[in-house]
């Protein structure tokens, strides 16, 4: 009988593990969010005595893999509790899979009150799904004009703005001097076309020797695609979504051109390699490729090799009609469900509008968002040259047209384009009448 | 009262038995049972990982076959298993006949071939990626030395789910040999020395005796290859990431991406119970058209 008893009773035990794994995800992930910040709030344990203005505990996620400026930010509680009262603890994950984590917390209930996020791509998707505090009625619009625009743009949804933004980024030409010296071509300048790209990508590729002009990530499906493919639509006066986002325009002639453009690079000049760099293969720094679209954040990797640290430039991307480029970055959130919206949102603004944001950005090499601060980086010896061209280019960057199904109609569009890329569809117009017919798919998914 | 004590120890015995299968069974039930009744449960539903399901119905299972692209995550599935299973059971019956004999350095042979089915399949796609790559890859290189023209192993369309099937037939073929060689091992030696003096050389020999000796083995064999290659997605994620285009995107990959890329949950959980009912239909159907073949040789 005993037996029966303690059996049952395992069972039950069983059956209870069962049902807490229904919210594992949360469950593991919370773990190793309190283990991540263990380190971190060792540090302020101390001077909790004494009496404070609000007694609010606030926990912020930031990005773990940008130390120097996660550290920044954690010295900075201390000060931010002796003025006004709140606790803040800084929680630093360095996980590629940063975003799920963020998902599994807010499914269990136990997310962080506020995270750094990816600006845009995740935001909007959490916006959408009421994950994140409007911030409107806390008077976050008088912050508006300090940010340029696009920026602006990624943290509002329909009639509301869900955060403000701390870093950006956008896309420029880098170029290897070395090799436009070696071919007697002119380095690229701000008034460069699409036809100079073009033909200094041919003088620049010599397959034999495995030589190309441009990488252009004709490969990647992972948003690469999309994202460096916009600013040429952009530059053509072309548009991707209508202005309510709820239709996909990108079929239109300038469309067109600009796809056509890249195909004529790819598989006409064949100046662009076909295939994916094989794993720790940098093709640019390795001399395989003349030149390259890419952002601020490879900087500090082609200034940290000795080998290759004075052999390249940075100019704004080639214009068309007009200069455009993308733009991204990480912008700061606040949850819906924390306990305390006012502190959350006034520590907010202190993180990303007050003088702290300069410590912030001298310790992560990154666009400012804001224009007043357009030439932050002008005076420093290594970086100040590159930082200001992409600072320059801030002015006529764009926002990807942001919607709640983002990454998915990034992806379909990387494929559909991939498919003319690659010579499955021949025909330019139709490759993009059944791009925008799939995005259109998705988009109406979301109106439902 | 015999009786009721045998009974008692009888219990006792089911309760130290019980206990050590627990660690087991509490596992299964936590790890699969669990989540695969609720995985079931999502599949009709809009879950999206962060607010609460709402129940659609059957919608998800509609939507899938109304995509395109799981259509061609579906065929391409399909696809790969053609290239590899059969593939992959004939070249290790192949080569478990050729090295089940004694000659001298066997055993290398042997542990050269096996050595793939131990070594990660993240390091395998790696390597092997840098094998195929378009420029200076080993294998174009190679060809190169033969003046032949290079191979856009992973970069053409055609071609992308074909090198990810060589590689996998490769990398699976130590296994299947191993467990040729045990099935081989288990043929009675003087069916064949019978034959020998019928006459019979050893190609009658290999189909006459060895290939329906070893039906149970084949059998085996070939399910586990067909399950296997219907769930492909490591090397997949690794290799291509689907691509290009969609070339290489299969079912896994597929409800991947919608899970955990773009978070609906619900319609990647029905894209799971699809994958699932086609296993399971398919392994029927070879459980059916194989009995035969298998209680015959048996």
């Amino acid at each position: 009988m005993k037996a029966k008893k303690l059996m049952s009773l395992i069972m039950a035990g069983a059956l209870l593990v069962g049902a807490l794994a229904g919210c594992g995800g949360s469950g593991s992930s919370s773990s190793t969010a309190s283990e991540e910040s263990k380190t971190s709030s060792t540090a302020e344990t101390s001077g909790t005595a004494e009496t404070a203005k609000s007694d609010a505990k606030l926990t912020i996620w930031v990005y773990g893999w940008e130390k120097a400026s996660a550290d920044k930010i954690q010295e900075d509680t201390a000060k931010y509790k002796e003025e006004t009262g709140v606790e803040v603890t800084v929680v630093p994950i360095a996980s590629d899979s940063y975003s799920t984590k963020i998902q599994a917390t807010l499914a269990g209930g136990n997310n962080p009150d506020l995270a750094f996020v990816d600006a845009g791509v995740q935001s909007i998707q959490l916006a959408a799904k009421g994950k994140l505090l409007p911030l409107k009625e806390y008077g976050v619009e008088e912050y508006k004009d300090k940010f340029y625009d696009s920026v602006w743009d990624t943290m509002t949804y329909k009639d509301d703005v869900y955060g403000l933004r701390i870093t950006s980024n956008n896309l420029a030409l880098f170029y290897n001097k070395e090799k436009f010296a070696n071919a007697n071509l002119e380095e690229p300048t701000a008034d460069w076309t699409w036809d100079d790209l073009r033909s200094a990508a041919k003088a620049l590729t010599d397959p034999d020797n495995n030589a190309y002009g441009l990488d252009l990530p004709i490969y990647d499906k992972n948003g690469g695609y999309t994202w460096t493919w916009l600013p040429f639509l952009w530059q053509n006066g072309g548009k991707m979504l209508n202005d309510d986002r709820t239709e996909a325009i990108f079929n239109s002639p300038e469309a067109v051109e600009a796809l056509e453009f890249w195909k004529t690079m790819v598989q006409e000049d064949k100046s662009v390699p076909l295939q994916a760099a094989p794993t720790g293969v940098n093709r640019f720094s390795s001399g395989i490729t003349g030149m390259c679209i890419d952002g601020p954040w490879m900087l500090s990797v082609y200034l940290s090799d000795p080998n290759f640290k004075d052999k390249f430039g940075v100019a704004p991307l080639p214009q068309k009609k007009q200069q455009a480029t993308v733009v991204g970055g990480e912008g700061v959130v606040v949850f819906s469900n924390t306990k305390y919206p006012q502190e959350a949102y006034d520590y907010l603004v202190h993180l990303t509008c007050s003088e702290f944001v300069q410590t912030f950005w001298e310790n992560w090499i990154t666009i400012p968002p804001q224009p007043e601060f357009k030439d932050f980086y002008a005076g420093d010896d290594l970086y100040g040259d590159y930082i200001q061209v992409f600072s320059d280019q801030m002015e006529y960057s764009q926002t990807r047209q942001f919607t709640p199904s983002w990454p998915q109609i990034e992806n379909t569009l990387g494929i559909d384009l991939q498919a003319y890329m690659f010579d499955k569809e021949d025909d330019v117009q139709a490759a993009l009448d059944k791009a925008v017919a799939d995005v259109n798919k998705i988009l109406a998914e979301e109106v439902e | 009262m015999a009786h009721n004590k045998s009974g008692k120890i009888q219990r006792r015995k089911n309760f130290w038995g019980y206990l050590f299968i627990a660690p087991n069974f509490i596992g299964f039930l936590v790890f699969m049972l669990v989540p695969i009744l609720m995985s079931l449960y999502y599949s009709f539903t809009d879950y999206d990982v962060i607010t609460s399901a709402n129940f659609v119905g059957v919608d998800n299972y509609i939507k899938l076959f109304q995509d395109d692209q799981f259509i061609t995550a579906l065929l391409n599935t399909l696809w790969y298993c053609v290239l590899t299973v059969p593939a992959g059971v004939v070249l290790a019956l192949l080569l478990a006949v050729l090295f089940n004999r004694q000659i001298p350095g066997i055993g290398v042979f042997r542990t050269l071939t096996f050595i793939p089915v131990i070594t990660s399949m993240v390091a395998v796609s790696l390597v092997w990626s840098m094998l195929y790559e378009d420029n200076g890859g080993l294998l174009n290189t190679l060809l190169g030395y033969l003046n032949l023209p290079p191979v856009h192993w992973l970069t053409d369309t055609n071609m992308a789910m074909i090198s990810i099937a060589i590689m996998s037939v490769w990398k699976g073929l130590g296994y299947n040999m191993t467990i040729f060689l045990a099935g081989l091992q288990g043929v009675p030696h003087d069916l064949y020395e019978a034959a020998t003096i019928d006459g019979a050389n050893s190609v009658q020999k290999f189909f006459k005796i060895t290939v329906p000796m070893i039906g149970p083995t084949t059998y085996f064999v070939s399910l586990m290859s067909l399950i296997g290659s219907l769930q492909v997605f490591d090397q997949v994620y690794i290799m291509t990431n689907g691509g290009p285009v969609d070339a290489t995107k299969t079912v896994a990959m597929y409800l991947y991406q919608y899970g955990f890329q773009f978070y609906k949950m619900g319609y990647a959980c029905a894209a799971a119970y699809v994958l699932f009912i086609l296993v399971f239909v398919v392994s029927l159907i070879q459980n059916r058209s194989s009995k035969k073949w298998a209680e015959a040789s048996v």
